[in-house]
């Protein structure tokens, strides 16, 4: 109980930016083909945090930096009733920062970004999903493909990657512009409309393959698309058109690490320019090359550590660091970019295990300045595309969706929360 | 295939829509057809969220907006023009402390601790200020702060010590509350106070507290530290 740790490196900046605008909560859910049983899924729970101890951990303040420290209180399995990602209720140290929600088919798991990243819970997810099918008395084998709750930790789980590929240097500076933003009226009270639609994910990779792209590129480019001809009538707003999409290092810098491990590329279109789907294709393709090199990302990791080394910022005490990172971040990083994409990819479930879970769906939170965010997953031939908005407006998400079914005929499946919609 | 998916059609977007759904979610249009029996994908927010945010509406930022319309600002007029009441009175200050008091007690979520702290703060200068109106006769800090420190440090220790687990989340506010207990001779020393032994009696509970946190919760003191200063 008394062991603690430092916060890994990409996630110090999170606990200073939580607030009810930017929870830095996302969620990955899987959808069953049947209904969740709590009990069931509470036993599950309880094995699979076993083999999880650092994802119970809870932050608490010292003088200079946060600190994160194992925690005993067991976790309860809830019913869903409130908007996805909603922001934490309590201070850091009083509520878990991992959860577990179950509704109809979906169990979901909401997670605080400083605790660990997309990949981390998805890892999380998919133990406690085949616990949860185990305990059910299913037939599923973890095929190499789950960390099952009877397997060892593995020492390397805990560690923060960024230290072991760090290389010293100095790589060159970075100038940001801030991107165009999307602007609307925050629905009142304020939360998280998710609009999600299904999409067989092999028909969608075919469309992009006749473009020679792949899927990310394709959907990053509609996306792109949908948000330029809103932009196009926008005439006040005419910086370029900025989309995050978080790149997963380990795919690169092989590690087993479950704590925070990412980096951000950033794609960028001009709004001033006559653009068109196929041209912002050729862009992304262009830019694609030069975002996903190991130089590039190695630079990313660099750069990271660089800035936690500096030796009079280990001085500052954390209150003063905290108006120091909500400044730098909301007066540039969140303004940076139009919105953020975030792909989990395909997720790689045992054969035994795919029968029983439908699909996957990723929400990522709304920010302040980023009312609008986008989130894929795919399993099976099952595609998510969870949009989650904190505006009225809708338009993009509309088009988007539209484009999809009219204009290359696919088929797309429509469900929502309709936060803010339903009186 | 539709995954279990009950459906209904927007004929407007050609998309496959929930079957729950009354109006389709991407042009907002009324569906036809919609089956309420079909479980949704997502719950019905309760209205308590709704109803908990105007609540907490009025009482934030309602409330103070009136207390500073009402009083402040007119009492800043009178003492600019010298014309008018004055409003800042013992009344609107109990007002205002009664205000703070149910704002950052039972319509907060902060830390335990931190509420305490604040709360015995609140009091100490409503108590000084109430006695300082007027004429000044000085029973606050002669004698009801420096006790109220006594006691409060007292009870948080006490609760600290009972749930030792709680030590690691506490430990700021009780330090922040053992060093408070120097402020009454403090002011003695810059003759605020007048009278002495109420004030030396909190400072060397103080003592006594700093050093039975050493003793007492020696060991967890110790890793406290090492966390909370790490860098
Ligand atoms: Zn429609």
């Amino acid at each position: 109980m008394n062991k603690w740790t430092k916060l890994d490196n990409a996630a110090i900046v999170f606990p200073s930016l939580a607030k009810a605008k930017n929870s830095t909560i996302y969620r990955v859910s899987a959808v069953l083909k049947e209904t969740v049983l709590p009990v069931r899924l509470q036993q599950a729970l309880d094995i699979t945090v076993k083999r999880y101890p650092m994802m119970t951990m809870r932050i608490h303040k010292g003088l200079f930096w946060r600190y994160m420290e194992y925690d005993d209180e067991p976790l309860r399995v809830k019913r869903e009733d409130d908007y996805p990602c909603h922001p934490l209720q309590d201070r850091m140290t009083m509520e878990a920062l991992l959860k577990v929600f179950y509704y109809q088919r979906r169990i979901s798991v909401e997670v605080f970004h400083a605790i660990t990243d997309g990949s981390g819970a998805m890892e999380f997810l998919k133990t406690l999903v085949y616990e949860y099918l185990r305990l059910l008395g299913k037939a599923v084998e973890p095929e190499d493909k789950i960390r099952t709750a009877s397997e060892d930790i593995h020492p390397e789980e805990l560690e923060d990657s960024f230290h072991r590929y760090y290389t010293p240097g100095r790589p060159p500076k970075i100038r940001n512009t801030k991107a165009y933003q999307i602007t609307g009226t925050y629905f009142e009270p304020y939360g998280n409309n998710v609009t999600q639609g299904v999409v067989s994910a092999s028909a969608l990779r075919q469309i992009a393959k006749k473009q020679g792209a792949t899927l990310t590129e394709f959907l990053l480019a509609l996306l792109m698309y949908t948000i330029y001809r809103q932009s196009s009538q926008d005439r006040k707003d005419q910086r370029p058109i900025k989309v995050s999409v978080p790149v997963n290092l380990r795919q690169m810098f092989p590690s087993k690490t479950l704590r925070n491990f990412f980096a951000v590329a950033l794609f960028e279109i001009s709004s001033q320019q006559e653009q068109s789907l196929f041209k912002i294709l050729c862009a992304i393709k262009e830019q694609s090359v030069k975002n996903y090199s190991k130089k590039v990302l190695q630079e990313a990791i660099v750069r990271n550590i660089n800035l936690e080394k500096i030796k009079i910022a280990r001085f500052i005490p954390l209150p003063i660091k905290d108006i120091i990172v909500k400044n730098r971040y909301f007066l540039y990083n969140d303004k940076l970019r139009t919105c953020t994409m975030t792909n989990l990819g395909r997720v790689d479930l045992p054969k035994t295990m795919t029968p029983y879970v439908d699909r996957m769906e990723v929400v990522f939170y709304p920010t302040a300045n980023n009312p609008l965010n986008c989130g894929l997953c795919t399993v099976n031939d099952n595609m998510t595309i969870s949009f989650s908005r904190t505006i009225r407006e809708n338009r993009i998400i509309g088009e988007y969706f539209r484009y999809l079914s009219q204009e290359y005929g696919l088929e797309v499946k429509i469900y929502s929360n309709e936060w803010g919609i339903s009186d | 295939m539709n995954g279990g998916f009950q459906i209904n059609h927007c004929i407007h977007c050609q998309v496959t829509v929930e079957a729950s759904l009354q109006e389709c979610p991407l042009c907002g249009k009324k569906l036809t057809n919609t089956r309420l029996s079909v479980p949704r994908s997502y719950p019905a927010y309760a209205l308590h969220n709704k109803s908990s945010y105007y609540f907490q509406l009025f009482w934030k930022t309602l409330v103070p907006l009136m207390f500073i319309g009402a009083f402040l600002i007119p009492s800043l007029i009178t003492l600019l023009t010298g014309e008018g009441d004055l409003w800042l009175n013992r009344e609107t200050l109990g007002i205002a402390s009664a205000w703070v008091l149910v704002r950052y007690t039972f319509l907060s979520r902060m830390h335990m601790g931190k509420k305490f702290l604040l709360q015995i703060m609140n009091i100490s200068l409503a108590l000084f200020i109430f006695d300082h109106v007027g004429e000044a006769r000085g029973w606050s800090v002669n004698y009801v702060i420096p006790f109220m420190l006594i006691c409060s440090t007292l009870a948080m220790m006490y609760i600290v010590y009972k749930r030792k687990r709680l030590w690691s989340d506490y430990a700021v506010y009780v330090m922040t509350l053992i060093f408070l207990g120097f402020l009454p001779s403090f002011l003695y020393l810059i003759r605020v106070t007048s009278l002495l032994w109420p004030s030396a009696a909190a400072a060397g509970f103080a003592i006594v507290s700093l050093i039975a946190v050493y003793f007492f919760l020696d060991k967890n003191f110790r890793s406290y530290f090492n966390r909370r200063l790490h860098f």
